[in-house]
């Protein structure tokens, strides 16, 4: 990928560098930039290149991470108070691929505190902006991410999905976003959400890039009891470009009511563009579908506000001044530490598992997961692949959405259903709308499909020209 | 006839009891698919979780209910108005519980707000706690719950001792430390 | 009695692994402090746990030598609440399907055989360890090493009446727990803990009483004293009208009494739900035949196998496989050649009283089994006296050689030749006229005096049997 002759990697880290710097103030999606270790691990790389000796063809290349991703002697923050001088002790598994290759981590990218958010502006350390018109939300959690990668801030980075954080931002700017199977990348050292939804997804420029990083971060990992074992499929090598016979699921719930008129014409012309080159479509029905965003919320919040229970001010992150007692220590460390949208899903986490209520609302909750994942496996009886609008509209603009919770959570109204089954999702650019904001496509795959998946978005992608436009900054 | 047999121990909280046969009948299945809706439900209108609430302070406590049913849903502004009073009684008894729960809640969650902090967030708690309500509708009899998204066999580790070489700087970044050791307050109950 | 009381017992006991539940740390004991730590047992963010098969195997072994059921999928489950000894703010433990269920343990009170029901056994992560009183009286100081060993929690039926049957019931237990080799089995390090619920009824009621726990009890006698000091307080309570709470206790061992733990402000509201991170637990009925297989031969029947094998009294094969070691190593004894109710006299006599002397264990002892056994055989044959061989033994247990190398160096081969001892009886006889006429006359006590002087003019090498004849002959 990097071909040595043009330019040297210390040449390009630098230019990343400089140019994170300059438009942080404009955009806000980093949180920590790290020259020194770029530097030092860009002249590592061009050294081994000059020898002939690279560690992979991805060797040299910078990437900027999501800050949910535990980056050895970097600062890791999840965009929150309480770990706001963390530096963490060891490297996650896909970071350590991410290094076994020769990628060059250049910098953390903020997010929605603790991967709880879609907007991006539940950040601990300010809200980011999307490229594309500043007044308006990136999407999120992985908006930095997002934003990074439309400004050009860097070449790929890596975002986290739990309800549609990587495939909202990926449509609200206008790029690449996949969410692959749950199970097929690694966990380990991605800071925990909902453990049973949180999966890691490349945000790229293009589907080809995309799937490169699929192949490369992908796999089993010991380290992770819920990763899948077996062997990896060369994503790459799946991006034919033919899609002849393709039979793709419609769903008549997602086209009912509540999406933007521009959004649903994009959509609609994206499924056209795509019968033009093979595929044909079939209706199918999701009826359960509309659940998805309080089953979503229920068993995500429970998980997390289990997950967050680690963050009690003792061994590392926020705490407060001491001369407290225990318990009163522990409450003002969480209760400082914590931005309000994080407390209000661990009160309510904690509520539905709660003696007396876990039936009623979290095994509930998991039952109703099972209908929505039926759904799902009785649509895929009659077509291979499902497409649907990734979000009801485009970006919002900042503040618009921020004081009412549900109104927030309906953002992930096309996602969460797809979390909830375990299946892949991805969303690329479908058009724009008059005001020149990005609307994204959402395709949906069956479990462990994502060659399929990827294939017919290359298909689609080589057939328009939405990957060549570029935001105004 | 689908029975929807979910309870809630909290037995002040009208949601949730349980149904008897009789009440059962009361009920039916939607045709596209597991919602139940009261039988005097149109078609096209949404149940919401208000019109359960009043629909089940009718039903007595052994599943009779009352005559008064029908009247209260004949729309005569008089008898609208007394529906809504039944609906708001239910509700009041249902939000004060809630309200005491999510108090003890955040003390469990060791989340210490001022009461004004903590009345905004209880107030958006409730918000999202009444959205969450929706899944009632659905009839989730002898479904089974999944815990996880993927259906592989367990991977063991096997007994072999691998050491993490920078112990040390894990209690290196603890807040506050002696020696070898993380340091806390006092603590005071030995268990 | 009025009252009858009703007992349960927990046991938590650490599993023998070489490394921890969810991690690979090591186990071992008595580690510098905070050096057997890792990201996932201190809880740092982004870990996840995976699980020890061996932890896995440990606990269906134990299930199986108690009689449970193996239940083929069983569930981890978290336990939330905040302690600083618990580094994620959860206990990953099992909740509402563990391991093993329905099981009993048969133990021996009173001369009689009595089952207790074991209802339950699964598997968790031990916490780390708090230590007060270092210096700082403000502060407490936690050490990790021990966060996230194995444990097993073992819950019995509340079928225990009194407490010497609950001492009875715990010693049995945790002897199948060394037996199996899946516990050390030692309350003063810690890795075999009970707990005790106790509570009273009328006699003849059904229903149970309200039940308090106690715990902090360190010792089997600690747990007999304790509960007997609960039923007695709660007897007291009911008698005079007042009303028992449901509460936890901690036993005072040097006030010998229970005391109620300050009240807390809420009861614990655990929240369990199934770990999200670790997958269901599949145990497939080829492995849990496998580990059937391997199971030793437990104390109860090996003490059975023992009488009709060997024909030894009930009470040596009982004392013999008390401990494993020994029962191992009178086996050795009897496989190397010596008769059974000698070799179990000997190890049972001089062994064991040995070992007790010297506070040491069998695996350290210099005495081989088959040392042992030619000892014995040297005696069955003649060559040296059965008093001799207390002092050969002695050196044996000292220096580690061998019997026949010992007798042969300090020359304590027996004298059995009879013309040898003739000369001395007769030379001991012309020594001592006197008590030769005492014998004479009558005084059948002084036989004694010549056998000591027989045997002091040989050095003790004498066989006492020779002797003895030859002076009834001459005498």
């Amino acid at each position: 990928m990097l071909s040595g002759e043009k330019a040297s990697s210390e040449e390009i880290t630098k230019a990343f560098l400089n140019l994170a710097e300059k438009e942080n103030e404009n955009i806000g999606a980093f949180l920590t930039i790290a020259p020194e270790q770029a530097i030092a691990s860009a002249r590592e790389s061009d050294k081994r290149r000059s020898r002939g000796a690279p560690l992979s063809h991805f060797d040299g290349i910078p990437i900027a991470l999501k800050d949910v991703f535990v980056t050895k002697g970097m600062r890791t923050t999840c965009s929150s108070k309480m770990l706001e001088n963390y530096i963490p002790p060891y490297d996650g598994t896909v970071v350590e691929k991410l290094k076994n290759m020769g990628f060059i981590i250049f910098g953390k990218l903020s997010m929605d505190e603790f991967a709880m958010g879609t907007s991006n502006e539940h950040s601990a350390f300010g809200p980011v902006k999307n490229p594309w018109d500043l007044a308006r939300t990136p999407g999120g959690s992985s908006g930095g991410s997002a934003a990074a990668i439309a400004a050009g801030l860097t070449p790929v980075s890596l975002g986290t999905d739990t309800g549609g954080s990587v495939r909202l931002p990926a449509a609200y700017c206008g790029i690449v976003g996949l969410k692959p199977t749950y199970g097929r990348i690694s966990r380990y050292g991605v800071v925990a959400f909902a453990s049973s939804l949180d999966q890691v997804g490349p945000m790229t420029r293009n589907v080809s890039d995309c799937a490169a990083m699929l192949s490369a971060i992908a796999g089993y990992d010991p380290k992770d009891s819920t990763s899948i074992p077996g062997d990896l499929p060369n994503y790459h090598s799946l991006l034919s470009g033919k899609i002849d016979g393709l039979r793709i699921g419609i769903p008549s719930e997602f086209f009912s009511g509540g999406i933007d008129d521009e959004v649903r014409s994009s959509i609609e012309n994206a499924i056209k563009t795509c019968e033009k080159l093979g595929a044909k479509t079939v209706s199918i029905s999701l009826p359960h579908a509309k659940y998805a965003v309080p089953c979503y919320y229920i068993i995500a919040t429970a998980e997390a506000s289990s997950n967050l229970a680690r963050y009690d001010g003792i061994r590392y992150g926020f705490s407060a001044k001491r001369n407290l007692s225990l318990d009163d220590l522990m409450k003002a460390s969480r209760t400082a530490g914590f931005g309000p949208e994080v407390s209000l899903r661990i009160i309510v986490g904690t509520y539905v598992l709660s003696s007396g209520y876990y039936d009623a609302y979290y095994l509930k909750a998991q039952k109703v997961r099972t209908l929505i994942k039926e759904d799902f496996f009785d649509a895929f009886k009659k077509c291979d692949l499902i497409m649907s609008p990734t979000s009801t509209s485009c970006a919002f603009k900042l503040g618009e959405r921020s004081d009412d919770p549900v109104q927030m959570y309906l953002n992930d109204i096309f996602t969460s259903p797809v979390n909830l089954s375990g299946l892949p999702g991805m969303s690329i650019p479908c058009g724009f709308s008059r005001e020149g904001l990005p609307i994204g496509l959402q395709i949906i795959g069956r479990p462990l499909d994502e060659g399929r998946m990827l294939n017919v978005a290359y298909a689609y992608e080589q057939a328009t020209e939405w990957k060549t436009r570029r935001p105004p900054i | 006839m689908a029975v929807w047999r979910d309870r809630m121990k909290d037995s002040a909280n009208p949601v949730g009891q349980p149904i008897s046969p009789r009440e059962s009948s009361l009920y039916r299945r939607s045709r596209s698919c597991r919602v139940l809706r009261p039988w005097f439900l149109p078609e096209d209108r949404v149940p919401t979780p208000e019109i359960y609430v009043t629909f089940r302070t009718c039903i007595t406590a052994d599943g009779q209910f009352t005559s008064n049913l029908r009247i209260l849903l004949n729309i005569s502004p008089y008898v609208k108005r007394s529906a809504l009073a039944a609906l708001k009684i239910g509700a009041d008894l249902k939000e004060k519980n809630i309200i005491e729960d999510l108090k003890r809640v955040a003390s469990l969650s060791r989340l210490g707000f001022d009461e004004k902090n903590l009345s905004i967030l209880i107030e958006k708690a409730r918000s999202m706690l009444g959205y969450i309500e929706q899944l009632n509708e659905l009839d989730t009899e002898g479904i089974e719950p999944t815990s996880h998204a993927v259906q592989i066999e367990a991977r063991l580790r096997e007994d072999s001792v691998e050491s993490f070489e920078e112990h040390d700087k894990i209690i290196e970044i603890a807040p506050e430390k002696s020696g070898h050791f993380v340091q806390v307050p006092k603590v005071i109950d030995a268990e | 009695m009025k009252y009858e009381a009703v007992i349960g017992l927990e046991v938590h006991a650490q599993l023998k692994t070489r490394t921890k539940m969810f991690c690979s740390c090591s186990t071992s004991f008595g580690d510098r402090p905070n050096s057997n730590i890792c990201p996932v047992c201190t809880g740092q963010p982004g870990t996840l746990p995976v699980v020890n098969k061996n932890a896995i195997e440990m606990a269906i072994k134990t299930g199986l030598a108690v009689g449970c059921t193996i239940n083929t999928k069983s569930i981890f489950a978290r336990k939330n609440y905040f302690y600083p000894d618990l580094p994620k703010g959860y206990q990953i433990s099992q909740h509402e399907f563990p391991l093993c269920t329905m099981g009993y343990m048969d133990i021996t009170y009173e001369k009689s055989t009595k089952r207790i029901g074991i209802t339950r056994i699964h598997l968790e992560e031990d916490t780390g360890k708090l230590m007060h009183d270092m210096g700082n009286p403000n502060e407490s100081h936690v050490d990790f090493n021990r966060c996230g060993v194995p444990l097993i929690e073992i819950v019995s039926e509340p079928d225990v009446r009194n407490p010497k049957e609950a001492g009875e019931y715990l010693r049995t237990l945790r002897n199948v727990l060394v037996y199996l080799d899946v516990c050390e089995g030692n309350l003063q390090e810690g890795n075999f803990r009970c707990d005790a619920n106790v509570s009273i009824r009328p006699m003849g009621q059904e229903k149970f009483g309200t039940r308090s726990e106690i715990k902090n009890l360190n010792s089997f006698k600690a747990v007999e004293r304790a509960i007997a000091y609960e039923i007695e307080r709660q007897v007291k309570l009911l008698d005079s009208e007042g009303k028992i709470v449901q509460e936890t206790r901690l036993w005072n061992d040097a006030a010998g009494k229970t005391e109620s733990l300050r009240s807390k402000e809420e009861a614990h509201d655990y929240r369990y739900f199934p770990d999200p991170d670790l997958l269901p637990l599949k145990v497939s009925n080829e492995w849990i035949e496998k580990v059937r297989k391997s199971i030793p031969e437990l104390a109860l029947e090996r003490s059975a196998r023992f009488v009709s094998q060997y024909s030894i009294p009930r009470y040596d094969a009982d004392v013999l496989t008390d401990e494993k070691s020994i029962a191992d190593y009178f086996e050795d004894v009897v496989k190397s050649g010596a008769p059974p109710k000698k070799a179990s006299n000997w190890v049972m006599g001089e062994i064991l009283r040995q070992l007790n002397e010297d506070g040491s264990e069998i695996s350290a002892c210099k005495i081989s089994p088959a040392g042992l056994a030619q000892l014995i055989s040297l005696i069955e044959k003649g060559v040296i006296s059965g008093t001799m061989a207390k002092e050969v033994f002695a050196e044996m247990y000292r220096s580690g050689e061998s019997a026949e190398t010992i007798v042969k160096t300090k020359g304590l081969t027996q004298m059995s030749d009879s013309s040898e001892i003739e000369k001395i009886v007769d030379d001991v006889i012309a020594a001592n006229q006197a008590q030769h006429a005492q014998y004479k006359a009558g005084k059948e006590t002084i036989f004694g005096f010549f056998v000591g002087q027989v045997m002091k003019a040989s050095k003790g090498k004498a066989n006492p049997a020779v002797v003895n004849e030859l002076l009834k002959k001459k005498l």
